[in-house]
């Protein structure tokens, strides 16, 4: 008797296919993953660019009224609201704030202000910088940089 | 005689089935991720926009003359005018119906621009302006609604000279 072929898959051959093309749809998927959580962080550095603006503006005022006591108003992960005496987190509800002021050799004073959100870990959080001078009371700041 | 018909046992297509749906629950999770992040992005640009319109009106306030500002207020749902010299008055407020939504209007001499719109109307909970005369500065409070996208809420604090 002659052994008749069909000609189609057997499941095995569509199993292994199956799985082939998963493995590449999970490595596509991955890539497209890959760009959308960059392009996220880019709208929570924003966000925490904002912020840090906020709070530098803020050791503005502070420079001008009492500019050898900048140190006294360094803070550790406090809410915005905590932060600023606030009614509310002006939006900021996810995030955290650290601040250090220390007095340069060179003169002035260094502002490091550290923007924290998601986790609060340092994976997630942006670092900036601002220096202050003293002149005759009035606040001048004489750089501002992202980290 | 020992026919075999060729066709899948149950087993088969019980395994297939369900290996199939697996793998395709499980690429539709990965392809619908960038998808939902794409539109959270779409959401991100126009705090952008409307922070770079909200710009003019900080750049004023930098500019304005130390004792133009009401610091005798606390927080205002009235325009907010300040001067960057003596015959240069410039007024920002909301413009609109007394429930909103309205605009944010910038008034110089006679010219009047539409610095940011759909924005809500402010209330004494939520004034457009605070201010705090301690440490002088003015904070900006703005609740924009962009067309088709979840209202934005845009806060500005700009520490002003003493």
């Amino acid at each position: 008797m002659q052994k008749q072929n069909r000609g189609g898959f057997t499941a095995i051959e569509a199993i292994v296919s199956i799985v082939i093309l998963s493995i590449v749809g999970l490595m596509i998927g991955q890539t497209f993953l890959q760009t959308g959580r960059s392009a996220v962080k880019s709208k929570e550095s924003r966000q925490a660019a904002a912020l840090s603006e906020m709070v530098l503006e803020q050791y503005s005022a502070y420079a001008a009224l009492d500019y050898s006591n900048l140190a006294s108003y360094d803070r550790s992960k406090i809410t915005p609201q905590a932060f600023f005496s606030t009614k509310d987190n002006l939006g900021y509800d996810n995030m955290r704030i650290s601040t250090h002021a220390e007095l340069q050799d060179k003169g002035g004073s260094l502002v490091t202000v550290k923007i924290y959100w998601g986790g609060n870990t340092e994976a997630d959080s942006l670092t900036f910088t601002k220096s202050f001078a003293e002149s005759g009371g009035a606040r001048h700041a004489e750089a501002y940089s992202g980290i | 005689m020992n026919y075999r018909r060729g066709g899948f046992s149950l087993i088969e297509v019980l395994i297939f089935g369900s290996i199939s749906c697996f793998a395709i629950y499980c690429v539709a999770q990965l392809l619908i991720k960038p998808y939902q992040m794409q539109k959270t992005l779409d959401a991100s640009e126009a705090p952008r926009e409307a922070n770079r319109a909200l710009d003019t009106f900080v750049n004023d306030l930098k500019e304005a003359a130390p004792g133009s500002i009401p610091w005798q207020v606390l927080g205002s749902t009235s325009p907010l005018t300040f001067a960057k010299s003596q015959a240069n008055p410039i007024t920002y407020g909301y413009e609109g119906p007394g429930n909103g939504p309205g605009a944010l209007a910038r008034v110089e001499g006679s010219s009047e621009t539409v610095v940011l719109e759909p924005i809500d109307a402010p209330s004494a909970a939520a004034p457009l302006f605070q201010y705090d005369p301690s440490l002088h500065i003015v904070m900006i409070d703005v609740r924009y609604h962009p067309a088709g996208k979840p209202p934005i809420r845009l806060v500005r604090r700009v520490a002003l000279s003493q």
